[in-house]
């Protein structure tokens, strides 16, 4: 089975995360200091990503809340704000084990694997 | 880097702090977002989800990353990977988890250089909740 999610991150998503999470690093939701840093822009952070990758798992994992085993990212390139992002979780021949792309115009951000518990 | 050396922090967990962290990643599971539904479920609160272990365990990295070593590079560190391995031990509003972290390793890769840390998370009662692995790059210049 495959399942595929569309994430619409935002500015202001990474902002509240910002705050729920206590990741303050300004490069997550101010332009100058991203730019400073030589980013683009704004960058996502990966937990931000990863969270919903894990949503996306746990849901495939019958929505138990303690569905998931194991994740593993590679988070291999920016996700910016803004940006449609299309996460696809696909079943592997390992028992319970999923294989994890993400892709934003174009581009592979995030590389992985999760787990399921039985 | 290595020299064992572990950074302890302790994190309430609140039902505020859960319900904030689900709004911030649109968590739609209503065993994390709904207190009736978590306790119909059997569980004594909300629940955190998975990835509330970057959370609860966030503020022992942070306490580590202030060292004085970390002085030239802790402004340019980008996230180039992470894991989580959790256990059957659920986390709910009203748990305190006491999180350690180490530095597994550091590394330079062409102009890059890799920070790789550890952390694991305990309850109160001493069960292990979840083990994370974090790795982290200060992008050569």
């Amino acid at each position: 089975m495959t399942t595929v999610v569309h994430l619409e991150p935002a500015l202001d998503d990474a902002r509240a995360y910002a705050a729920a999470s206590g990741d303050l690093n300004p490069i997550h939701t101010d332009p100058q200091a991203a730019a400073a840093a030589g980013l683009p822009g704004p960058i996502m952070h990966g937990l931000w990503t990863m969270a919903k990758i894990a949503q996306a798992l746990t849901a495939a994992g019958g929505h138990r809340p303690l569905a998931l085993a194991e994740l593993r990212l590679e988070f291999r390139d920016y996700v910016l704000p803004e940006l449609k992002v299309r996460v696809e979780v696909a079943e592997t021949d390992e028992a319970a084990t999923w294989a994890v792309t993400a892709e934003q115009a174009g581009r592979t951000v995030v590389r992985g694997a999760g787990r399921v518990a039985e | 880097m290595t020299d064992g050396r572990v950074w302890q922090c302790i994190y309430d967990v609140t039902r505020d702090g859960i319900a904030a962290y689900c709004a911030a990643t649109g968590e739609t599971n209503l065993v994390f977002t709904d207190l009736a539904v978590a306790r119909q479920t059997g569980y004594d609160d909300v629940v955190a989800p998975p990835m509330y272990a970057a959370v609860f365990s966030l503020p022992a990295v942070q306490q580590m990353l202030a060292d004085e070593r970390f002085d030239g590079v802790r402004a340019r560190l980008l996230h180039a990977a992470q894991t989580f391995r959790w256990t059957d031990v659920a986390v709910v509003a009203g748990d305190r988890i006491t999180t350690a972290a180490t530095v597994e390793s550091e590394e330079e890769r062409g102009p890059h250089r890799f920070f790789a840390f550890r952390t694991s998370s305990l309850r109160e009662d001493g069960r292990e909740v979840a083990r994370g692995e974090w790795l982290t790059v200060a992008p050569g210049r």
